[in-house]
């Protein structure tokens, strides 16, 4: 795993921001990781590896959210959130989560992309197949639905 | 709110993701465990999609390869050399002659992958890869043969960095021109096609071979050194994979150090569909140990279910294995066919239709009148040399008629006759001791001697005839 090695870190966030579980996202990229192997011969030399790694593990994410039929809450496996320690003391915290995880998929992916994993909007709209000035205008209808009051600009 | 404000709240809503430094080695190790038969919980789905890739890939292969138009292009060149550190992690560092060179490139996008050369036998199919630019990610291969797609377990190899070296724990099946015609697939972008010697094995015990471990029924399907590996492939009826363990066989050598297992997988021998309460509980085994360099006799442990049963392997040198087919002596092959009327029934079953006879007659000796009779045969695929005659000390021979004889079942190495398998004293009636027509009966039980399955008979009954040759004797 030599080329992909360096961004497990990044990847494996990614899907712990998606998912919440510290196993389902190891699981996660696993997955990902075997589907991007199947699929290099699509990866274009020359192209940054991050984006297109990213891309597949939030559709592994996505899948895996979508086959699940059960809910399981696996204590130790819970990443660890400062809400979780003091959800009484930070109500507006856990309401905030709340909100986010019922976010439709790629309006939550934006979020993640951009605030959780610190992406540019250009490595953002990499990710998601979009151009710079969508990924701007989701992430801003994202904030807006999370009633977060954006300073950014929606310019699509 | 600002970004800063914003990417602080959902931080703190999201939660810290704490990688664990060991998940990269993990992922590694659960992609190894998968590739090698041994599925992890966690692998499951993993395994799903391998199988569900190589199903796929084994469907579409022969259409895929028969579409010139997005067939990758292939380069054939003489001369390779496979590196001597891909050639130890694939377990045939003094094999190298053995290791058939070739240049086969496939390019798939950007990506070229090159086929620098392949080795196979009954237990192994060994594919060496170079991989350009370097992915980092395990081939995973599909193999097909002429009679379709090789289904068993697998691992990946890493040499020199680029070079990877795919192992599936089977081996391909010659075609009418004693080749294997190989349809690899490699992640259903680059497809090779390879013409490949299969190097002989030689049977280390006779088989199959019927034991019991408390409850469990374990029959020995294959029992073989091949030029790389010792292979024991056994059916057991009675327990599911689990219940078997990866402990089931161990070998020892001469002085009961364990030989470093290169394979070991157990698996249900019905497809998932079918699994049930019964078929659950029957698990093939297959093991492989790296080919010991000393001849000698071995031990083969084989543990479970609270029983512990050892075997003797007489392991012959290296250096004679692969090499059934040139050796000095004369081959099975080159005793012209006579037809034979004979069953063997026990641990080893079979109809014996037609033989080839290497001894046959009377003719006189130091120690007086014999009659022998000694021929080869073959069963599932294994030659094997049955031999009977009269012993002077027991009984002189005076022309036809019944004696009681010592009698043997051999297996067949590259020199002949090898290791004794069955042993007894039978029953032969000779009807006739002369040529051209030699001819007579036999009847009467061999008991295992120094095998596999030390309590094991064959019982043999029948007719038997000769075919004269220059290399018939005694005579």
């Amino acid at each position: 795993m030599l080329l992909v090695e360096p961004l497990l870190p990044v990847a494996h966030r990614l899907a712990v921001g998606l998912l919440r579980s510290e196993s389902d996202a190891e699981d996660a990229v696993q997955s990902a990781l075997l589907n991007a192997w199947r699929h290099f011969g699509r990866f274009r030399r020359g192209s940054d590896l991050k984006p297109w790694l990213l891309t597949i593990v939030a559709n592994e994410c996505r899948r895996q959210r979508r086959n699940r039929w059960w809910s399981v809450i696996k204590g130790p496996n819970l990443v660890n959130t400062k809400s979780d320690q003091s959800t009484t003391d930070d109500p507006a915290i856990a309401d905030l989560r709340r909100a986010l995880y019922r976010l439709p998929h790629e309006q939550r992916l934006v979020l993640i992309l951009r605030y959780y994993l610190d992406l540019s909007f250009e490595e953002v709209a990499q990710t998601l197949g979009i151009s710079n000035k969508a990924a701007r205008s989701r992430t801003y209808r994202a904030l807006t639905r999370l009633r977060l009051s954006p300073e950014v600009t929606p310019d699509e | 709110m600002n970004e800063t404000e914003i990417r602080r709240r959902l931080r703190e809503a999201v939660g810290d993701a704490r990688y664990p430094q060991d998940v990269s080695s993990r992922i590694e190790v659960e992609l190894k465990q998968l590739r090698k038969g041994q599925p992890h919980p966690r692998a499951l789905g993993l395994v799903a999609a391998v199988i569900a890739v190589a199903i796929v890939a084994a469907l579409l292969a022969p259409r895929l390869l028969s579409q010139n138009a997005i067939r990758p292009q292939t380069q054939t060149t003489a001369g390779s050399q496979i590196p001597d550190q891909d050639l130890a992690a694939a377990h045939l560092a003094n094999l190298s002659n053995l290791v058939t060179p070739m240049q086969l490139s496939a390019q798939s996008g950007n990506q070229r992958i090159t086929v620098l050369g392949a080795y196979a036998d009954p237990a192994r199919t060994v594919l060496f890869f170079r991989v350009s630019p370097d992915s980092g990610f395990p081939i995973l291969a599909s193999v097909n043969d002429a009679y379709g797609f090789l289904n068993s377990s697998s691992s990946e190899e890493r040499g020199v960095p680029g070079d990877y070296i795919f192992v599936l724990d089977a081996g391909p099946r010659p075609g009418d021109d004693g080749l294997a015609h190989l349809k690899v697939m490699v992640s259903s972008s680059w497809s090779f096609s390879i013409a490949l010697a299969v190097q002989p094995s030689q049977n280390l015990g006779a088989v199959p071979a019927r034991l019991s471990l408390g409850s469990w029924n374990v029959t020995l399907e294959v029992v073989e050194a091949t030029p790389s590996v010792i292979h024991v492939q056994a059916l057991i009826q009675g327990a599911s994979p689990d219940e078997v363990g990866l402990n089931f066989a161990t070998l020892l050598d001469p002085s009961g150090h364990g030989v470093p297992q290169v394979v070991g997988s157990q698996g249900v021998t019905v497809p998932k569909q079918q699994l049930n309460s019964s078929t659950y509980k029957s698990t093939r085994v297959n093991d492989q140990w790296a080919r010991p360099s000393g001849t000698g006799t071995y031990q083969l442990h084989l543990r479970g279910n609270g029983a512990d049963v050892v075997s003797r392997l007489d392991i012959p040198a290296e250096a004679a294995t692969g090499k059934l087919q040139g050796g000095g002596g004369l081959q099975p092959t080159d005793y012209p066919p006579a037809q034979e009327s004979l069953t063997l029934q026990g641990s080893l079953t079979t109809s014996v239709t037609t033989g080839r006879p290497s001894q046959c007659g009377a003719g006189t000796g130091p120690d007086g009148t014999v009659f022998a009779f000694a021929a080869y045969f073959q069963a599932a695929e294994t030659w094997y040399w049955l031999d009977f005659g009269t012993d002077p000390r027991m009984q002189q021979y005076s022309g036809p008629g019944t004696y009681k004889v010592p009698a043997s079942l051999y297996t067949v190495g590259p020199g002949g006759p090898g290791q004794v398998l069955y042993e007894g004293t039978v029953q032969l009636t000779v009807t006739s001791d002369r040529r051209p027509d030699a001819s007579g009966s036999v009847q009467g039980t061999l008991t295992g001697l120094e095998v596999i399955a030390p309590e094991s008979q064959v019982t043999i009954s029948g007719t038997w005839t000769c075919t004269w040759t220059p290399e018939l004797g005694p005579g």
